[in-house]
């Protein structure tokens, strides 16, 4: 059987096979186009008479017919109007056929172009098979699921097996023709482009990559079937964006690791390097071709996943939201969007950049004259103290001080109290025009989960809105873009401490921390946003695939995943280890030292410090929410991961070079 | 390419014949190996084992060398250092002049290991192209040696089979062919026979024989000793990390107290004559005489050359390849072919030097074209036709002392083969088996080391 398989797979890549059916496809092309220009041309001839002909006059309030040959006269008219009706419905159908010619020459260019691809990428009976099993297998089961008919499975199970399917078929299509095509690319008769295709044929070849790729593939595909239909839209889209690019991204990484320390240490034990590090192959040649070769193989995978998942959110864009009857179109007809809608697309599916509130000038005069009384204050107290143990007063400390005071007491509001908050350096959303997202976080007292305050958001010249709030919860509100000030691009927001509307008090004081107010609005559109959050996992897959391999240069494969993954789990965690070391009780009450959290505390923040920039970017985490990674971070990270991959590629270069391979026990 | 392992003898001695090895001295030494010493070292530093001591011997440009030893001599770890694979303790180790690891004497070199480790997943046509693009072959030329060296290894009927399928043999051929990519000036084997069978053992010692022809030079190591004895120009033999002896074959095989004459089958009174003709003139008498029978080697040669003209289909690899047209100077590259003929055309007393030195067939090339005349003999090839040639008036030199009374006593009175061993002493005859191979007629020649016969092979 698998040397059949081989043999189909060398006939498909024979240059005279591709020759001969391009040569069909192009045929096959051009009959299309020519039996879609004979139809147009018919269609146009027949268009002139292509309209309803005058009905006879009727008489109002004829009498009926008093024979039954009269009769016998009517019903052959009637029938005749109703013969061409049906005439001028099909002219009028192959009018709009005439009328959409340029689509379908257009679709038969796309098919056809498609297909020589295919062919000339070796992939023409691969398809083929893809094609058969997608027409023989899966179209029957999804059929059977969306006719509501169940075999053996219920109709649902089975059209969700369907979809699971022929999503692994696409998928699976995908994946061979882009290492098809990553093939042809690295075809060059060089050694880090030759050892590159190398791992890349190891990758699709050894089972053990094999069953990642496979996992990954599933996954993508059962993704969609596990998505709960009765839950508001915009939560199936996080839902899928959140597993979809996590699941995926989180898979790849780990092949990334685990080829790349395979690829090298397995060489190494198998003393299969012996040959090549005999051959005219510098150091860092073989490890810049390990690298490029499992990157290849990353940015593939990453690739067919980034498209299945772009295109299943755009599939489902298209399904109706809460409150709608199709897509797009409310239920309610007084409605414009639903609310479902609205926030799938304009806080969701968009990537949106946001600003804090800025300090009024109030506030800063007065943060600065507290700042000036302060440190007068402190340095007199400094001057009249006599034994001068105390250290003299430091201003940037007084005003980090004052600051936070200020601010703590600009962000307190009091029951039935009010407090003014200014957004400034909207003008961008007013030009997008799209709605603007207010965001807000309150606290007030132990933040109990039971307690629900009411706050009044008065925007300025605008209406009140009462909401209630969960404490300590992220809330978010979304407002027309027309509420900003045209002249000043700024908004402002009046913020009660209660229902004004009702009359309505809280009992305790709320406040807000210092970014728990802000103003988001859309900049881009999903899929730029997609494309970013694509390009920082592209850039974390490029830097782990070189940890992969440098720690394959010089340790065993247990010793070297082992130490990769524990670079990859920190990194991916570093911001939760800072949390929780920030969190973590280092002293007892009485002040003495708790000595293992100390040791703890000393290993962590060098680890989480190091990392910050890499766990910071949470590209994921912007996707969900909708949230631009904005360029300058983008730039930053893509600098500071493209360093850190030149410096592990040189030391690890550096490494292999020094090895003595010969002695390599893969103990 | 069954090979046709010539056994006519040659006479022994080369009188005013200058030796090849002394010759070859007055070149510059292509590895350089100068008290080379490795020691292997635990974890800790401490010293485990002294692989190879104070090793110091040169290998010249066109030289077969043998590195001899039984296992854990250090054969193999002299070849690693010479490769770049280890790093000597202590000593110098130089290839072209230069350190192992340069990546530019690398380009010149072939290795085999003493297993194939090749990629599993690879089949073996992708396998030569992946070692070809480490080498920067362009794609005509990879394809062209592949779809030779496939052929040469009787590998091409099972081409698109993964490695991993492979028997042992084949991988081992594959291996070969992997060390032959890049048409090596220098080819180094580490136990290049093992794992092969009698047919697959014969095609490489006759590859190296015809490699070592075309002026390559050669370092192999192994410990099958018939492998070597019938290939090598000169040797060492290890113990211990240490070199034990260091010669030609000649000097340390050549036994100068004995003469074995070979000829057709003799009834008991030929022999009786010949004993006592031989007693007459020199005083001695017959060691023995033996009615050899067939080997078992020739026998399964036989039996498979038989299947091969019978097209009987095999998974395995073929028997029947013939030796890559580039390793044997033929269809040069496009750019090697313009610059030979560049060179044929600027140094016309070169050709006329080799057309004189060289026998009809060198000059004319394996295919009878002037093309592949100007292509074939390198400059090396000239020296060493030259050096045939010398060997060959060596022969007949040789002939000419030997006794021609007894010669023609013994000639043309043979109804059968037979051969006869003549010992210093006085003992009476054993039967003693030799290699008649297919010969049917009269064989005469004294045993030699296979080295001499390398240019007639």
């Amino acid at each position: 059987m698998s040397e059949l398989l081989r043999k189909l797979d060398r006939w498909q890549q024979l240059r005279s096979f591709k020759i001969g059916t391009s040569i069909a496809v192009l045929v096959l092309a051009i009959i299309a186009v020519v039996f879609q220009a004979v139809v147009a041309q018919r269609a146009a001839q027949l268009m002139p008479t292509a309209t309803m002909p005058a009905a006879p006059a009727k008489v109002e309030n004829a009498p009926p017919p008093s024979t039954p040959s009269e009769t016998a006269i009517l019903a052959q008219q009637e029938q005749q109007r109703r013969d061409m009706e049906l005439t001028v419905r099909m002219l009028n159908e192959l009018r709009a056929a005439r009328l959409s010619s340029a689509s379908v020459y257009t679709a038969i260019a796309s098919v056809a172009a498609v297909s020589l691809m295919v062919i000339w990428l070796g992939l023409a009976l691969t398809y083929m098979v893809i094609l058969a099993a997608g027409g023989l297998i899966a179209g029957p089961i999804l059929a059977l699921g969306l006719s509501g008919r169940a075999l053996i499975l219920s109709a649902e199970s089975l059209s969700q097996l369907g979809w699971f399917m022929v999503g692994g078929l696409i998928l699976a299509a995908a994946f061979t023709a882009l290492v098809r095509a990553m093939g042809v690319v690295l075809s060059a008769s060089h050694p880090i482009t030759a050892i590159a295709k190398n791992v890349l044929a190891e990758a699709v070849r050894m089972k053990i990559s094999l069953v990642f790729i496979v996992l990954l593939i599933m996954l993508m595909a059962s993704l969609p079937g596990l998505l709960d239909a009765s839950t508001p839209l915009r939560y199936r889209v996080q839902t899928f964006l959140q597993y979809a690019t996590a699941g995926s991204f989180t898979l790849i990484a780990m092949l990334a690791i685990f080829l790349g320390t395979a690829s090298v240490c397995f060489e190494q034990r198998d003393k299969i390097i012996w040959q090549t590090a005999t051959k005219p192959v510098r150091a860092w040649e073989y490890v810049a071709g390990k690298w490029l070769g499992v990157s290849a193989v990353c940015l593939i995978l990453l690739s067919v996943c980034g498209l299945g998942v772009y295109m299943f959110t755009e599939y489902l864009r298209q399904q109706p939201a809460i409150g709608e009857v199709s897509a797009f179109e409310p239920r309610n007809p007084q409605e414009i969007l639903t609310e479902d809608r609205l926030i799938l697309e304009y806080r969701i599916l968009v990537g949106r950049t946001s600003e804090l509130f800025t300090l009024t000038e109030e506030t800063t005069t007065a943060i600065f004259a507290a700042v000036d009384k302060k440190f007068a204050d402190a340095e007199r107290v400094y001057r009249e103290e006599t034994s001068k143990t105390a250290e003299p007063p430091d201003r940037n400390k007084v005003i980090r001080q004052v600051r936070e005071e200020m601010l703590g007491q600009y962000l307190a509001i009091e029951p039935g109290q009010r407090e003014l908050y200014t957004f400034t350096q909207l003008g961008n959303a007013l030009r997008v025009g799209k709605p603007i997202t207010l965001r807000y976080v309150v606290n007030s007292g132990g933040n109990l989960p039971s307690d629900r305050f009411r706050i009044t958001i008065w925007p300025k010249n605008q209406p009140p809105m009462i909401r209630e709030v969960h404490l300590g919860e992220a809330m978010t509100m979304t407002l027309p873009a027309s509420f900003i000030d045209a002249e000043t691009g700024s908004l402002e927001i009046l913020i009660y401490n209660g229902d004004t509307v009702n009359g309505i008090l809280n009992p305790q004081t709320i406040s807000f921390p210092p970014d728990g107010l802000e103003i988001s609005f859309p900049v881009t559109g999903f899929a730029a946003n997609y494309t970013r959050v694509a390009f920082i996992n592209a850039l974390k897959l490029l830097f782990l695939s070189m940890i992969g391999v440098v720690c394959g240069t010089f340790l065993a494969f247990p010793v070297a995943n082992l130490v990769a993954f524990g670079v990859f789990i920190c990194a991916e965690s570093a911001p939760f280890l800072k949390e929780a070391v920030d969190n973590m009780r280092v002293e007892e009450v009485d002040g003495s030292i708790i000595w293992w959290a100390w040791i703890a505390e000393k290993i962590a923040l060098p680890i989480a410090g190091a990392f910050r920039f890499y766990g910071d970017l949470k590209p994921v985490g912007n996707l969900v929410e909708g949230k631009l990674l904005p360029s300058g971070d983008i730039a930053g990270a893509a600098i500071i991961l493209l360093s850190l991959t030149a410096i592990l590629f040189a030391a690890g270069a550096s490494i292999f070079r020094s090895r003595e391979l010969a002695t390599y026990s893969g103990q | 390419m069954v090979a046709k392992n010539s056994t006519s003898k040659l006479g022994s001695a080369r009188a005013g014949v200058e030796p090849e090895s002394k010759r070859m001295s007055d070149q510059e030494p292509l590895i350089a190996v100068q008290a080379l010493t490795k020691t292997f070292k635990d974890f800790w530093l401490r010293s485990r084992a002294k692989a190879v001591d104070n090793v110091t011997f040169e290998v010249r440009p066109g030289e077969i060398f043998g590195l001899l030893g039984p296992n854990g001599s250090g054969k193999s770890t002299i070849i690693k250092i010479m490769l770049g694979l280890l790093k000597q303790t202590s000593g110098r180790a130089a290839v072209f002049g230069k350190p192992p690891s340069d990546v530019a004497v690398k380009k010149r070199i072939g290795y085999l290991p003493e297993e194939s480790y090749l990629y599993p997943f690879l089949n073996a046509r992708e396998t030569l192209d992946y070692y070809g693009k480490l080498f920067k072959l362009d794609r005509a030329v990879r394809t062209r040696r592949t779809d030779e060296l496939l052929d040469m290894v009787g590998l091409s009927a099972v081409q698109y089979r993964p490695v991993r399928e492979y028997s042992k043999g084949m991988q081992r051929r594959i291996g070969l062919a992997q060390a032959l990519i890049n048409d090596p000036e220098l080819l180094i084997l580490d136990e290049p026979t093992s794992g092969l069978d009698p047919i697959g053992t014969r095609q490489v010692k006759d590859l190296l024989m015809e490699l070592g022809r075309r002026g390559k030079t050669i370092v192999l190591s192994s410990h099958l000793l018939a492998d070597v004895e019938d290939c090598v120009d000169r040797m060492v033999i290890l113990y211990g990390g240490k070199i034990q002896e260091e010669g030609t074959c000649d000097e340390l095989l050549d036994a100068h107290d004995r003469s074995v004459i070979e000829t057709g089958m003799l009834d008991d009174d030929t022999i009786a004559e010949i004993e006592r003709i031989v007693k007459l003139r020199t005083g001695k008498s017959i060691v023995s005489v033996s009615k050899p029978r067939q080997k078992l080697e020739d026998k399964f040669v036989s039996i498979v050359q038989r299947a091969i003209d019978r097209k009987i289909e095999t998974a395995g690899a073929r028997h029947d390849g013939k030796t890559a047209g580039f390793l044997k100077g033929e269809s040069p590259d496009g750019q090697q072919l313009i610059e030979q003929l560049l060179k044929a055309d600027a140094t016309p007393s070169f050709t006329a030097a080799s057309a004189s030195a060289t026998s009809a067939t060198a000059a004319v090339g394996p295919d009878g074209s002037v093309l592949s005349a100007l292509s074939g003999p390198s400059l090396t090839d000239i020296a060493r036709e030259k050096a045939r040639a010398a060997k060959q008036a060596a022969s007949v030199a040789v002939k000419a002392d030997v006794d021609d009374s007894v010669i023609s006593s013994l000639l043309g009175e043979g109804s059968g083969g037979g051969t006869l061993a003549q010992p210093p002493g006085n003992t009476p005859g054993n039967i003693a088996n030799n290699t008649p191979g297919n010969t049917s007629g009269n064989t005469l020649g004294n045993t030699l080391g296979n080295a001499s016969n390398r240019g007639n092979a």
